[in-house]
């Protein structure tokens, strides 16, 4: 309504606008005598002969009764035009000159007309490639206010069924009211089975936050901020969680290059102290897991087997690719020497969440350094924590499942079974109730636990390539510096487009 | 193909053949950069006392006659016989905007057509792409042109020459039916 709203202000205004011109016209051995004239940037000189001179830029001069300048040539009939990069016309070849300044000036509509064309343009490598540019994870929302805001996405990692896993997301939900609703969606061409849903509460005090480590949660409180004496752009972007982001383009010959940041703070005791990131991948994962998928072509199902089989054999499996690109890895100066805290690891592109990396080494901490691979990841905030304590949850399940708009107690029941999972297919929408806790200020976090298997897609196909799939299980690193050039023709235009498709709602 | 993408291929060709017949008064001078330098007089519309309607570029006033370039030769009208007169100096550019708009969703439609995998990712891209042109060209079309008329703002019809291509007057040695108009398709 409010969007109506405001583009029905903007076309009144705008219609009120009117596209107006002053015209002047002087004789031409007047002009000399405007004082005002060298403020046009363009001077019209009508010929004796019909013709028409129009200067871009020029300059008079008096002595000689000349003007000079660049510009363009038009004869009597105004079909030929010339265009000159230095010219003079002498007065007495001309009998007037002309100045047009244009009034009313609308910023709106060129503005607007500008993202269509980014759009349009940009829509164009997506048609050599489209799975470089379309892709998706299963996907959760809060409703608030009847809308949808997207929260988090669930076990981005998990391709099969021996990478199901378990993933934590933090939920950016203010519980006012005593029952919460999420919305779970498959809005790609993937089968999602979902073993399990919860949300994990935890009751905080005034300003106090709860952060998940790799191995638990704690209550933290007091961020510290990164320093950023010379007010540099990029170190900026690290300081607030304000959704701007600090990411560095990939390599052109390396996708698994590395690049190092280090950040100073306030010299300070590390005792309690933590390392918040907060992060989310780029695109370029998903870029690289569609494209193997492509190369395995027809392929695809019973490599995949294979690997599933290996794997629960206990069988050790080639290094896979996401592997080799890794997460972030953390240090912390303490005492003038580098410690590694650990890494940070948030896969998917939609949303970002926050991981803390406690220092479990006392000294004074004056810098922290991030390692990570160029291009991977996307980071809002980095900072210090004061650890209060480790802090278990209150876990919710959901009460309700509501799917094609009815109570479905079948489905709920499949949910909250561990032996069995809630199957949904592309387009499904399930909607889940959790009674909230009586204490008004919690803290929560989305618990969800599966997996889900890719569609191949018959564009996928044509890209079937045995020496490429080859190449990605037996010499990683190599794969990596042949897909660094496919990537880089993408990698500029991935984010938009992806956020422009209709698999989000932002 | 499912509906949406049928709708978009609607909307799409109508946009183009919406361009089509804009196409004239095209020398109206619709940005900043050709109002500073549009070469042509500007586009008339004329009525004589005898209620013949003539309409074109103003070319020039000689003689008091004023001659204007129609489509098919130079029409010339005493200013004694002219009962109303309008000349249109700007104009907004939501032809050429709608135009922009037809041709960036042209990747989109063939990505529709070409990968029907992504074909619901690229209706998308194409109605985002519509919706925000489509918006920029309502908005640009909501502006007005400048126009002055006589009788109205234009008072005396000797002053009319400066809407002329020759402002000047019709330079001697000019063969005014070698011109070509140029105005109406």
């Amino acid at each position: 309504m409010r969007v109506f709203l405001l583009i029905a202000i903007i076309i009144l205004t705008s219609c009120s606008s009117k596209i107006g011109s002053i015209k002047r016209v002087y004789r031409s051995y007047d002009l000399p005598e405007e004082s005002d004239l060298q403020q046009n940037s363009y001077l019209k000189l009508h010929l004796k002969d019909g013709g028409l001179v129009v200067f871009k830029s020029w300059k008079l001069d008096t002595v000689h009764h000349r003007v000079t300048g660049k510009g363009y040539q038009y004869e009597s009939n105004r079909k030929s035009r010339t265009k000159f990069f230095e010219s003079d016309v002498s007065f007495d070849d001309c009998l007037l000159a002309e100045t047009n300044d244009p009034e009313g000036v609308n910023l709106i509509s060129p503005l607007l007309m500008t993202f269509p064309t980014i759009l349009g343009v940009t829509t164009v490598p997506c048609l050599l490639d489209p799975k470089a540019c379309f892709g998706s994870c299963p996907t959760f929302y809060s409703v608030e206010n009847d809308s949808l805001k997207i929260q988090a996405e669930g076990f981005s990692s998990s391709i099969a069924k021996s990478l199901e896993s378990i993933d934590c997301d933090y939920l950016d939900i203010d519980p006012t009211d005593s029952i919460i609703s999420l919305v779970v969606k498959n809005e790609a061409y993937e089968t999602h089975y979902i073993r399990n849903i919860d949300i994990l509460a935890f009751p905080v005090m005034g300003k106090e936050k709860v952060m998940q480590t790799s191995s638990g949660f704690y209550k933290v409180s007091d961020i510290l901020r990164i320093l950023n004496p010379d007010h540099s752009e990029w170190i900026q972007k690290l300081i607030d969680l304000d959704g701007s982001e600090y990411f560095s383009e990939s390599d052109p010959d390396d996708l698994s290059k590395k690049e190092t940041m280090t950040l100073n703070i306030s010299p300070q005791s590390a005792e309690s102290l933590g390392v918040v990131i907060t992060n989310r991948q780029s695109l370029l994962t998903t870029f690289l897991f569609y494209q193997s998928i492509a190369y395995m072509g027809s392929g695809a199902g019973s490599l995949l087997a294979t690997y599933e089989k290996e794997v629960s054999r206990g069988h050790r499996v080639p290094v896979s690719i996401m592997d080799m690109l890794g997460g972030i890895e953390v240090e912390a100066r303490i005492n003038g020497k580098w410690h590694r805290l650990g890494e940070v690891n948030e896969s998917g592109p939609i949303v970002s969440d926050t991981h803390l990396l406690p220092i479990e080494v006392s000294g004074t901490v004056d810098q922290i350094r991030l390692t990570m691979v160029k291009g991977l990841w996307r980071i809002d905030e980095v900072g210090i924590v004061n650890i209060i304590e480790s802090v278990d949850p209150l876990i919710l399940t959901p009460m309700e499942l509501i799917h094609n708009g009815s109570n479905d107690l079948q489905l709920l029941a499949k949910l909250k079974d561990r032996s069995s999972y809630l199957v949904n297919l592309p387009g499904a929408t399930d909607t889940l109730k959790f009674r909230m806790p009586n204490n008004k200020n919690v803290e929560l976090f989305l618990r969800s636990e599966g997996y889900y298997v890719e569609w191949m897609r018959e564009d996928w196909l044509r890209e079937e390539d045995p020496d490429m799939v080859r190449m990605m299980f037996l010499s990683p690193r190599k794969w990596l510096k042949e897909m660094a050039s496919k990537y880089k023709l993408v990698e500029p235009i991935m984010e938009e487009l992806f956020w422009s498709s209709k698999f989000v709602e932002q | 193909m499912k509906l949406y993408n049928l709708c978009l291929l609607i909307l799409a060709s109508s946009l183009f053949f919406s361009c089509h017949d804009k196409m004239y008064r095209k020398i109206i001078p619709s940005t900043r950069k050709q109002i500073k330098m549009n070469p042509y007089g500007s586009y008339a519309e004329l009525m004589t006392v005898s209620e013949r309607v003539v309409i074109g570029e103003a070319l020039a006033v000689s003689e008091d006659t004023l001659l204007i370039l129609g489509a098919v030769n130079v029409e010339k009208v005493s200013l004694k016989h002219i009962k109303q007169v309008k000349f249109i100096i700007t104009r907004n550019a939501a032809d050429k905007y709608l135009k922009a708009t037809a041709i960036l969703t042209i990747p989109a439609l063939i990505g529709i057509v070409a990968h029907s995998d992504y074909s619901g990712e690229f209706a998308a891209l194409g109605l985002v792409t519509l919706g925000t042109g489509g918006l920029a060209t309502l908005i640009e079309s909501g502006r007005k042109g400048e126009i002055k008329t006589y009788p109205g703002e234009i008072i005396d019809l000797s002053t009319i020459s400066e809407y002329c291509r020759f402002p000047q007057g019709l330079p001697s040695g000019i063969d005014v039916e070698s011109l070509k108009g140029h105005l109406i398709k």
